[in-house]
């Protein structure tokens, strides 16, 4: 591989990063090379050194989408992350996907629960609010009211549920991206020399 | 050396480096790669990701041989982070060396 052809690839890799990352990017790599070159070393040997442009770009990715997750507080932009740190290796995909979707799962089950109690909580209210005016009901009165407040109850119950979900969901994406860094600190990301 | 050694080490001994003086890219480079032997252009993402965390930060400097130079100096969080890692290094290599040995 050549210096054209090292950085191009570099270039085509990274097109999706913001203009000024990516010049920057590369401004480094050209530097380096052209250091290299003024010190004596030939231009092939520079570039086999620096080693596989892609494994490099998938590296500087990975970093890249973890930034941005940790700026701004977003679905997509975890995704994205989650995505690039999987990028780097196979092995990855077990450490990675396995417990993200795992907890996740567990968020929207919570979610479900909470959103189900809260409706179960109306219905019954509801239900024992139209009762009370239905003559044929009149001897169970008490326990309609009773009814209402157990609707009432539930409707706290769920509502619990869900504001707590959202919380447990922010801490949950803090955590990853730490287990994110984490594994950009343990994992391959080069090749064998 | 095992590759997964070399990652995570990796980071430690560019912010012990950067704790002596501050180096230019290539320089770091040719540094590190005299000593262990690595792919040299992941040095320059990790470099980037230091930055981004604070550990690191960078200036341009003239060069009688070529264009201005960018060099990178460790910040503040970058030497308490570079003492730490030392730290657990040495405490982490003792205790392997102790089963290695067998004692």
């Amino acid at each position: 591989m050549n210096k054209k052809e090292f950085l191009s690839t570099l270039k085509n890799q990274l097109r999706k990063l913001e203009k000024e990352e990516l010049d920057e990017i590369i401004k480094d790599y050209e530097d380096h090379i052209e250091i290299g070159i003024k010190k004596g070393r030939k231009e092939k040997e520079i570039i086999h050194a620096l080693g596989d442009p892609k494994t490099i770009a998938k590296q500087i990715k990975a970093d890249y989408h973890i930034t941005k997750a940790e700026e701004k507080f977003s679905a997509a932009n975890m995704a994205r992350a989650v995505y690039a740190t999987i990028g780097l290796g196979l092995f990855n995909i077990i450490l990675v996907l396995g417990p993200f979707l795992a907890i996740l799962a567990i968020l929207l089950a919570l979610f479900v629960v909470g959103a189900a109690l809260v409706i179960a909580g109306i219905t019954i209210m509801a239900v024992c609010f139209v009762l009370l005016f239905i003559p044929q009901f009149q001897s169970i009165i008490p326990a309609l009211i009773g009814g209402i407040f157990a609707g009432f109850g539930v409707i706290c119950f769920g509502s619990l549920f869900v504001i707590g979900n959202y919380y447990l969901s922010k801490l949950f994406y803090i955590l990853v991206i730490k287990y994110l860094k984490l594994n950009l600190r343990i994992i391959k990301g080069e090749k064998d020399e | 050396m095992d590759i997964q050694f070399k990652k995570g080490v990796l980071e430690l001994c560019v912010l012990r480096l950067l704790e002596r003086k501050d180096y230019y890219g290539y320089e770091l480079v040719s540094e590190i790669s005299k000593k262990i032997l690595i792919s040299e252009g992941t040095i320059y993402p990790l470099l980037r990701r230091l930055k981004n965390e604070g550990y690191v930060t960078t200036y341009l400097k003239e060069s009688r041989e070529g264009p201005p130079r960018k060099y990178y100096k460790l910040t503040k969080e970058g030497k308490k982070m570079s003492k730490e890692l030392s730290a657990e290094w040495l405490d982490f290599s003792k205790k392997v060396n102790k089963v290695i040995m067998n004692e």
